[in-house]
């Protein structure tokens, strides 16, 4: 009896975890160019729900299949930073898609921060590191299977935690990796994307979040090969966000254009 | 003057490319875009500009959405301040994200409300152009503009 009890335990604990992985995607969010956006009838330059649009986007299919790109949100979940990231690419020709981890159940936050914009505490472990690398494979896998995507031209996308989450994945297979708001080295940190993908890393010098002078470069040791890393350090304001500064739009920008959309 | 740090080694052709255009364009496209500065209380009295009183606040308010930008920043949010006293506004956009649903209460000329951090933190609300309005926190910082929607259009739940 005790062994039918842990199994059934054991099943529920399975079939709890599968229905979490599947939420952060199926509530999470898309934004699509606007060419696709107008053939499945989804909004053009606002974020919207992947469960609002499931069928139609299954459904349709393109001749000229779209580069995707999957967004890894931070600590506070999707932002408006995100969804500045999510505009941005779309509108450079990306499906752009949004795991979120905060439609798990039963999660706490990760971090607060007071109305000045000051953190009063992050948590950030490597299980929930974990967690979230989980989240952009998953994720990964569904766009990948969308039937106007490209699923060689895989760009991977993260700010403040959700650049750690993009160090941490550990993947060859990325046309290109980009990191904002995160400095890929810390007391328990010390991960970069793999030395195969191209690599743009972009912070704010003075960020209320992040230790200073900790940047995502190719500096000895780091794990990255210096002819496919770009680190950006930019001055002139304190704040965690990055892309309200045209020079980090513009980067990202050139970035993407060599490295996804005109590679092979 | 702002600065743009670059940090590379070795770079080859691709990267070279990618790089020019990092030192030449960044700089000069930064300085074409003029942005809205957060300012400060002491900043608008000197300009005449007083803070909303008790009564408009309660009509710019209550029941409506409230539209956050915070000034040179991506940060924004959409709440909505429904009539109950309850706010509700989600991290990612309209039911987009993580969903916020706290209190909030207008007193002695001021919005207050749970702050992210659990306590009380009230705002004063000042005019700025084109019926927006700063939001000057406590320590007297006006970083945010408000755009106030009669209702909730957005369909916040």
């Amino acid at each position: 009896m005790k062994k039918l009890i842990s199994l059934s335990l054991a099943l529920l604990c399975l079939s709890v975890r599968a229905g979490d992985i599947e939420a952060t995607w199926s509530q999470g969010a898309f934004l699509l160019p606007k060419t696709v956006a107008a053939q499945i009838g989804s909004p053009q330059g606002s974020l919207v729900r992947v469960d609002r649009f499931a069928t139609k986007l299954n459904a349709y299919e393109s001749v000229e299949r779209v580069p995707v790109a999957i967004v890894m949100h931070g600590c506070s979940g999707i932002t408006a930073e995100n969804a500045a990231a999510a505009k941005l690419l779309a509108g450079v020709g990306f499906a752009v898609f949004l795991p979120n981890y905060y439609a798990r159940s039963n999660v706490s936050p990760i971090c607060a921060g007071s109305a000045e914009g000051v953190p009063y505490f992050a948590a950030v472990t490597p299980q929930l590191v974990k967690l979230r690398t989980e989240e952009f494979h998953y994720a990964l896998s569904k766009a990948q299977t969308l039937p106007f995507v490209d699923p060689k031209k895989v760009l991977a996308y993260g700010h403040s935690m959700g650049g750690g989450v993009v160090a941490a994945l550990g993947r060859s297979d990325l046309k290109a990796a980009i990191i904002t708001g995160w400095p890929c080295s810390s007391p328990s940190f010390h991960q970069q994307s793999h030395p195969a993908v191209p690599q743009l890393a972009i912070r704010f010098k003075d960020d209320p979040w992040l230790p200073a002078g900790w940047e995502c470069d190719a500096k000895p040791f780091s794990g990255r090969d210096g002819t496919n890393t770009v680190s950006l350090v930019l001055d002139g304001q304190r704040t965690h966000e990055v892309l309200h500064d045209i020079r980090a739009q513009e980067a990202i920008r050139q970035f993407v254009k060599t490295y996804v959309l005109k590679g092979e | 003057m702002p600065q743009v740090a670059i940090s590379v080694s070795r770079p080859r052709a691709t990267m070279s490319g990618f790089l020019l255009f990092l030192m030449v364009a960044l700089p000069a496209s930064h300085q074409a875009r003029a942005q809205t500065e957060p300012t400060t209380v002491r900043a608008l009295q000197a300009q005449g500009k007083s803070a909303v009183g008790q009564d408009q606040l309660e009509s710019l308010i209550v029941g409506n959405t409230l539209s956050h930008q915070k000034l040179k920043s991506t940060v924004a949010f959409d709440m909505w301040y429904r009539p109950d006293g309850q706010r509700v506004y989600w991290t990612g956009g309209p039911n987009i994200g993580r969903r916020f649903e706290g209190w909030y209460k207008i007193k002695d000329g001021q919005r207050c409300e749970l702050s992210g951090g659990g306590g009380e933190v009230c705002f004063r609300l000042f005019p700025a152009e084109e019926g927006r309005y700063f939001l000057c926190d406590q320590n007297d910082r006006c970083d945010w503009i408000l755009g106030i929607e009669k209702g909730n259009p957005l369909g916040i739940e």
